[in-house]
């Protein structure tokens, strides 16, 4: 490095991507950096940022490519900060075994500063030649802009310029017109016709004249020209020739002229006058239309004032208005007015016109006018037409859609909206489908666009029935609608009115009535209709195919003492419950009906009697399991079932429905909770029969006064008001003239409905036979007795309030109703209201047979009687059976402390009587005081006043 | 005169898809001839020079079109236009030709697959706070000093006035090798264009992938100029190559050939 050291040009090493890998002496007197501040750094750290950026663009690639560069210029950073402009060599060479970069760098100061000078020079030499091509673009572009024609000519008639339009107009190229003599460029003939115009343009007098001329295309052009001289120092050097195409402006001109003559014509046919008014002298022009419209005739102009004056003072202002906007705005009018016609009659006018402007001030007014009085007049009544159209479509209750003819929708109303989401706005063009989207209300398949098939038959068509709208909101709506064609005088169809109306109330009420009427409201099982229904069916389909299936009918038992002593609301509950657990034995393909009360029936379809008898062995089984509970009591619910094959045997549904009843009874008499498969030659069956008969004997004796009455005496204990006192008991007459008791009959009567039919026999025969006896007073009580079913029964009280009021407070005061706890109650707390209103006619009441069923005491709690009739059970043995005697003293001691009078019955022995009258029992009745007599004998032998026994 | 020989187009390898090589200021497609024969067996190479540039003809080049990076956008989309290409064509620029590359992605969308950008800088200006291009605008004013005196010592420059229009085309020839950015004017132009040139804005609208290869110690873009880009171009990926100077494809092709290589089989593996 020591000669290199002794060189007076900077040295420098680096590798090929810029880094230093030594320098020589002179290089650190330059920079002023010595080898350890450069070894390892990159080259740009000697060199300002310009010269890094040439490095990189250029030197770098250069020596890239080629190895090798030399005499470049750039600049490094001096030792004191300054830039030192150098030239610069470089090599690639090998040093220390790697490729690398040998740079030697000639300080250049003198020569910088000269070339510096050099550059200025030229940079302005080509600054003022690009001024000089600038302005000549200048002109030239300019020149090219004008539409017209731009030629100069020197004063020896050559070109010395000419714009695009010029050369392309005769056919040259703009770069050859320069230096091309003028008659060349126009021709000889054309030439020819110029020449004075040359002459004198060259002669400085300015030249204009028309001239027509040939295109290239052989069309002939109307032009104006102009030639303007040039002088220079007062010399003409030449004149510029200016041409304009005016062919268009001729034509216009001519074409304008034809316009209004058609205007003219036309406005005449149509009725449309045309005016104008030009301001600057205040003239005005009328059409002979206007003078027409006006009443006025041919030839008649009026000034401004007076053609104002026809318009009606109402329209004047408005008139006025709008032509004064017209002024300040510039906008033109458009006025429907009214005006006086010279003769008097008022004439609707229509009248438009606008302002012209002329530097911006109005130079004229111009506009037509038109008689539109029948035109207003018919549009008027059209308008009201479609108004009470309108009106009378928004109010109808019935949704209405129109469409055009190809089905898009035109309008709807309010109900339509409503009914299908859509407003009449948003609605409008749309397709009707999009809108009215219908489906079958089962299927959910899309349903057939009424307008399509109206469009297409051209007729009224109805919608398919249950069809669904569903709304926008997915809101759905039974409908019924139908679609109808708009058709126009000449049969073209214009569209189609489509009415609707929502049927979805409708269908949901028939919905339920068809549920209803097939349906127990209870227990949600099929009803008695419906299950005879389905019984008639099966039974007409045995007969045909021979099949089998089987009937149950079912009774619960022990029902009667839920219902009794729990009310009807649990009794409901426990017919909710049972039904529950029946569904949950049969098939899904039976018939699971209540048939009333607490019956049931099920039909089997395709069943054996087998089958059907073990399905009913499982009916019994679950309801042994079953347990009904209430209030922490639990009652043991049974079912007795008759079971019957339904087959061909049967002649009608009734003697199949009377053969299970039977078989149901006989499975109750058998002891309960079991069925009971019906035989023809069922023993029990047969004492069935016998009651069946009896049913006939009670009907025919209500209807042929088959019963009578009989009556018992009762007789205080202790001393008593006087009069008759006694029971009322109930006889039927027999065949033979024989009396039948109760026992024999009501049974049958109960079973068979009859028995309501019988207590009001008895309660009207009572009163009337009250009523009958000459001296009241001699009745002092008559005890009569009424079924459980009719306590409870609603429409018996409502019969038997009006019986008893029309009675009269006197004959009730007499009457005693005895209410049986053996028969249960149907509905305690309608029998209690019962109680009450009959109590307060006067009417006393008595529990029967008390101590006979499990329920006295709850009726004894929540009835409010009068009597309690210890039941004959406990009084028959009561001097024999202690248990009785304990019994009957309890029943004394309860009715003493509830405040009623205690009756026993079946006094048939004296000590009976005495161990009565030592208990304290208030009344004794049997046949020791008296035998039932029939009514006709009751008083013989009865004292006018009664001691005490 | 067609846009192949105005641009000096050359297609090199006969398979492949299309990659198209765009060289940066002060150079020409030489540039790239190292890098791009490493992709003539799989690709159809294809190089070319801007107007202005390298053996392009220099009688189109018009002051006003390349006044703008719309002219050298308007040059590589008639070169792929006059090669009728439309899609599945690769781009590898270097320095102001990323930009191009980027403006003209924007302009044909799906022309293409991918961006390779070498050295790119979206604006060589700074603009602080927010973006550090590297340069002030008297350093770019320095240049353009500096590129007139160079150019005023060469011959090719004054051949035309010195020796009338005989002589010239001699000199010229034996003289424009030594420099490779030939032509003073239309270098100049260039120059100015590339220079000045601010992109920054563009960078959002750009959607083709892209991969940006910057260089450690880049004279010319500092390091966050990369992370500027690689933040704002939608799908990119950014590599730094272990290399000092702004011309890694000229002093470590290999880098260079091996960073797209591996962009290229990442990208066939996510297609």
């Amino acid at each position: 490095m020591i000669l290199v050291d002794k060189l007076p040009c900077s040295v420098l090493i680096t590798d090929v991507g810029g880094t230093i890998l030594g320098l020589n002496r002179q290089m650190t007197a330059v920079t002023g950096l010595d080898a350890s501040d450069l070894q390892g750094q990159s080259i740009d750290r000697i060199l300002p940022p310009a010269s890094r950026i040439f490095l990189q663009t250029h030197v770098f690639p250069t020596l890239l490519r080629n190895g090798t560069i030399s005499e470049c210029f750039f600049q490094l950073i001096g030792a004191d900060r300054q830039a030192v402009p150098v030239l610069a060599n470089c090599r690639s060479d090998i040093y220390e075994g790697s490729e690398s970069y040998v740079w030697t760098f000639f300080v250049a100061l003198e020569r910088t500063r000269f070339e510096a000078e050099l550059i200025g020079a030229r940079s302005r030499a080509v600054e003022s030649a690009l001024a000089v091509t600038t302005s000549e673009r200048f002109l030239r572009s300019m020149a090219d802009a004008l539409p017209g024609l731009v030629a100069f000519w020197s004063n020896d008639l050559i070109c010395k310029f000419s714009n695009r339009h010029y050369a392309d107009w005769f056919g040259r190229n703009a770069d050859e017109m320069a230096g091309v003599h003028i008659r060349d460029v126009l021709g000889e003939e054309l030439f020819h016709l110029n020449d004075k115009h040359i002459q004198a343009a060259l002669a400085g007098e300015p030249q204009q004249f028309e001239r027509n001329m040939l295109r290239r295309d052989g069309s002939i052009a109307f032009t104006i020209a102009h030639y303007t001289p040039f002088f220079v120092k007062g010399k003409v050097e030449g004149f510029i020739a200016q041409a304009s195409d005016v062919t268009e402006l001729k034509l216009s001109e001519v074409a304008l002229k034809k316009s209004q003559e058609f205007l003219n014509r036309t406005g005449n046919l149509a009725g449309v006058g045309g005016w104008e008014f030009d301001i600057p002298t205040g003239s005005l022009t009328w059409s002979d239309v206007i003078r027409d419209i006006h009443g006025l005739p041919a030839g008649f102009t009026p000034d401004l004032n007076e053609a104002i004056g026809f318009y009606t003072a109402e329209s004047r202002p408005v008139l006025e208005a709008a032509v004064n906007e017209a002024f300040s705005t510039g906008k033109s009018f458009d006025l429907e007015l009214s005006i006086h016609r010279v003769d008097g009659v008022q004439r609707f006018v229509r009248a438009v016109g606008s302002a012209e402007f002329s530097d911006g001030r109005p130079v004229r007014l111009s506009g037509a006018l038109q008689d539109v009085t029948e035109r207003r007049k018919l549009s008027a009544q059209l308008a009201e037409q479609h108004e009470l159209m309108r009106v009378t479509l928004q109010s109808i209750g019935d949704a209405v859609i129109t469409t055009d003819a190809t089905g898009r929708i035109t309008w709807l109303n309010p109900v339509a909206e409503r009914m299908t989401g859509w407003r009449q706005d948003e609605s409008q063009g749309k397709a009707l489908e999009e809108i009215f989207r219908i489906v079958d209300e089962t299927t959910r398949a899309v349903a057939p666009n009424p307008v399509a098939a109206c469009l297409a038959e051209g007729r009224i068509v109805g919608l398919a029935d249950h069809t669904i709208l569903i709304s926008k909101d997915g809101t759905e709506f039974g409908i019924e609608d139908s679609a109808a064609p708009i058709v126009r005088n000449d049969g073209v169809v214009l569209g189609v009115v489509l009415v609707f109306h929502d049927v979805s109330e409708q269908r949901r009420l028939s919905k339920e009535m068809k549920y209803r009427a097939t349906h127990d409201a209870l227990t949600g099982l099929k009803n008695r209709t419906e299950f005879e229904a389905r019984l008639k069916l099966l039974l007409g389909k045995s007969r045909e195919d021979r099949s089998c299936h089987a009937l149950l009918y079912l009774d619960l038992d022990q029902f009667k003492i839920v219902n009794d002593t729990c009310g009807h609301a649990v009794g409901d509950i426990l017919l909710r419950q049972v039904s529950k657990l029946f569904r949950g034995v049969v098939r899904n393909c039976d018939t699971l009906a209540r048939l009333g009360g607490d019956e049931f029936g099920i039909i089997l379809e395709n069943c054996s009697v087998e089958l059907a008898g073990k399905l009913a062995q499982r009916i019994c089984d679950a309801m042994d399991d079953f347990r009904f509970v209430h209030d922490g009591r639990k009652f043991r619910v049974g079912a007795s079932i008759g079971l019957v094959p339904i087959d061909a045997r049967w002649g009608d549904i009734a003697a199949l429905q009377k053969a299970a009843d039977s078989a149901c009874y006989a499975a109750k008499e058998a002891g309960r909770n079991r069925f009971h498969a019906w035989l023809e030659t069922d023993v029990a069956m047969q004492s069935r029969q016998f009651e069946v008969q009896w049913t006939n004997r009670i009907e025919r004796a209500l209807d042929d006064g088959g019963f009578v009455l009989h009556a018992q005496t009762i007789r205080a204990l202790a001393a008593d008001k006087p009069g008759l006192h006694a029971e009322l008991l109930l006889r039927m007459k027999n065949d033979d003239g024989s009396l039948a008791v109760p026992g024999a009959f009501l049974p049958a009567a109960e079973r068979f409905h009859l028995i309501s039919r019988i207590d009001r026999w008895v309660l009207r025969e009572a009163t009337r036979w009250i009523a009958s006896v000459i001296v009241v007073q001699d009745i002092r009580l008559i005890s009569l007795n009424l079924s459980g079913r009719s306590t409870g029964d609603r429409a018996f009280h409502a019969w038997a309030f009006d019986v008893l009021e029309r009675a009269g407070r006197d004959i009730c005061s007499r009457i005693c109703i005895e209410i049986t706890e053996t028969e249960a109650i149907t509905n305690l707390a309608d029998a209690a209201a019962f109680i009450e209103r009959v109590r307060s006619m006067g009417i006393k009441v008595a529990l029967d047979d008390f101590g006979a069923g499990a329920s006295s005491f709850g009726y004894l709690k929540s009835l409010r009687v009068d009597f309690m009739k210890i039941d004959g059970r406990f009084i028959r043995d009561l001097v024999t059976d202690k248990l009785n005697d304990v019994m009957v003293r309890c029943f004394v001691d309860i009715a003493k402390v509830v405040g009623v009078q205690t009756v026993a019955e079946f006094v048939e022995t004296s000590e009976t009587l005495d161990r009565l009258r030592i208990i304290g029992v208030d009344y004794a009745q049997g046949f020791l005081l008296g035998k039932p007599e029939p009514l006709a004998r009751i008083f013989d032998g009865v004292p006018a006043i009664l001691e005490p026994i | 005169m067609t846009v192949l020989k105005r641009n000096n187009v050359t297609v090199h390898g006969a398979q492949g898809p299309f990659m198209v090589y765009a060289h940066g200021f002060g150079c020409d497609h030489t540039m790239w001839k190292r890098v791009a024969q490493q992709f003539s067996t799989t690709h159809r190479v294809v190089l070319f020079d801007y107007v202005g540039s390298g053996r392009s003809d220099i009688r189109d080049f018009d002051d006003e079109r390349y006044g703008t990076l719309n002219g050298y956008v308007q040059d590589l989309l008639d070169v792929c236009d006059a090669l009728e290409l439309t899609s599945g064509v690769s781009f590898v620029g270097h320095s102001v030709s990323c930009s191009v590359g980027l403006l003209a992605s924007v302009k044909r969308p799906g022309l293409f697959d991918r961006l390779i950008l070498l050295g790119p800088s979206p604006s060589f200006l700074n603009h602080r706070p927010e973006y550090e291009g590297g340069f002030e605008r008297e350093d770019l004013e320095g240049l353009l000093a500096l590129m007139d005196q160079n150019y005023m010592g060469w011959a090719n420059y004054l051949a035309p006035v010195v020796a009338g229009s005989d002589g010239a085309g001699t000199v010229s020839a034996e003289l424009s090798d030594s420099f490779c950015s030939t032509d003073p004017v239309t270098a100049r132009v260039f120059a100015q264009t590339t220079f000045f040139a601010d992109n920054r804005a563009d960078l959002q609208y750009v959607t083709t992938p892209s991969l940006i290869l910057q260089h450690r110690n880049d004279a010319l873009a500092p390091l966050s100029v990369g992370t500027y880009m690689h933040e704002r171009l939608v799908g990119s990926e950014l590599e730094i190559l272990d290399v000092a100077g702004h011309c890694a494809h000229m002093t470590h092709p290999d880098l260079v050939v091996a960073a797209i290589r591996r962009y290229l089989a990442s990208d066939d593996k996510q297609r």
